[in-house]
């Protein structure tokens, strides 16, 4: 095998291409997009809003706000939206599906369904006091830059605050 | 494609052409996969920065870049190698550095081993020659040597490879 020949079997190898997510950092840093979400069937993982009490008690609801939105979403993308290390296919096919998963927030709102208030009762650190509940529902949404595509959650929620009570 | 659903931004063909052979020229340096791709991205991304404007003549500068910060990723690895001694195996065990192809897997893998054992310097000059495409003079840029030494850079190297390859050759007679 003369020079040139081994030159063309060693051209005849190809480089292996980058994982998907190369590029797409890439495009982050190059088209300075705020960092949005990546939604992976295994995290499940999605923005969450500002928490606004500290009385917050629906954990639950948030999770199956997370599942509903996983769900959502791998109905609507193709299953090789996987990160770093995935063996890449043809150059340019995963990296377009890691762009349809990606959801940036929308928008949030908060609609407050019902209060009701306790009976006085006297608490040890705040005196007389009286508990309101205050039962709202958050809605939440997403949007794909790429495809337009909009995910909304509606999450119930149910607040209870202490109240001091002044006897004036 | 970009935005406006025209054409695809300039960076992306530029990607979509050199990415694979930018990574397999940082795993030169930087033997580890994941840390070969942050070089790249470092280095494409202060490219396009810089010139936002850059045409395929001026690509070759991009290498030029890769190997800056591969070698600055390696000093700044060394140092920490010396720190983490019983990463450090773990850690340059990369993954194929070639396309997983059935009909060429033991030849890629029999060259990828044989590029390991060739030195640093010639083992660069070839892989920028072969898989890089760039001229002698492109190279003698890239690694700020004279055409003459990068030339015989590629001599040596393809010497080498071919005696590294060559007892696979016999098995394969």
């Amino acid at each position: 095998m003369n020079e040139s020949e081994f030159e063309d079997e060693l051209r005849a190898l190809r480089p292996a291409s980058p994982s998907p997510t190369l590029e797409l950092e890439i495009a982050r840093e190059l088209t300075g997009a705020p960092r949005s979400v990546v939604v992976r069937p295994a995290a499940g993982i999605i923005v969450r809003p500002e928490k606004r009490s500290r009385f917050f008690l629906g954990g639950l609801a948030w999770a199956l706000g997370g599942a509903a939105v996983a769900a959502l979403a791998m109905l609507t993308a193709p299953p090789s939206w996987l990160g770093r290390g995935v063996s890449p296919g043809k150059s340019g096919a995963p990296v377009e599906t890691m762009e349809l998963a990606y959801f940036e927030p929308l928008e949030s709102a908060r609609e407050v369904v019902a209060t009701e208030t306790s009976e006085i009762f006297y608490d040890d650190d705040a005196g007389a006091s009286q508990v309101v509940r205050t039962s709202s529902v958050e809605r939440h949404s997403w949007t794909n830059p790429t495809t337009g595509a909009v995910v909304e959650v509606e999450v119930p929620r149910e607040d209870f605050v202490l109240v001091p009570v002044a006897y004036q | 494609m970009s935005d406006n659903g025209t054409s695809p931004d300039p960076w992306r063909v530029c990607y979509a052409e050199l990415a694979p052979k930018l990574l397999l020229f940082a795993r030169q340096w930087v033997p580890n996969r994941a840390d070969a791709e942050d070089v790249v991205q470092t280095a494409f991304v202060r490219f396009w920065r810089k010139q936002p404007d850059a045409q395929p003549a001026h690509y070759p500068l991009l290498y030029a870049a890769v190997r800056t910060i591969a070698l600055d990723h390696l000093r700044s690895h060394d140092r920490r190698v010396r720190r983490e001694d019983a990463f450090h195996i773990e850690e340059t065990i990369g993954a194929q550095v070639f396309t997983h192809d059935p009909d060429q897997a033991e030849t890629s893998q029999m060259v990828q081993a044989a590029l390991e054992c060739i030195p640093p310097q010639q083992r660069e000059t070839l892989v920028l020659r072969i898989w890089g495409e760039l001229t002698f003079a492109q190279i003698a840029e890239t690694v700020g040597e004279s055409i003459n030494t990068v030339a015989s850079r590629y001599r040596y190297a393809m010497q080498a490879l071919r005696k590294h390859l060559k007892p696979h050759e016999y098995e394969r007679v």
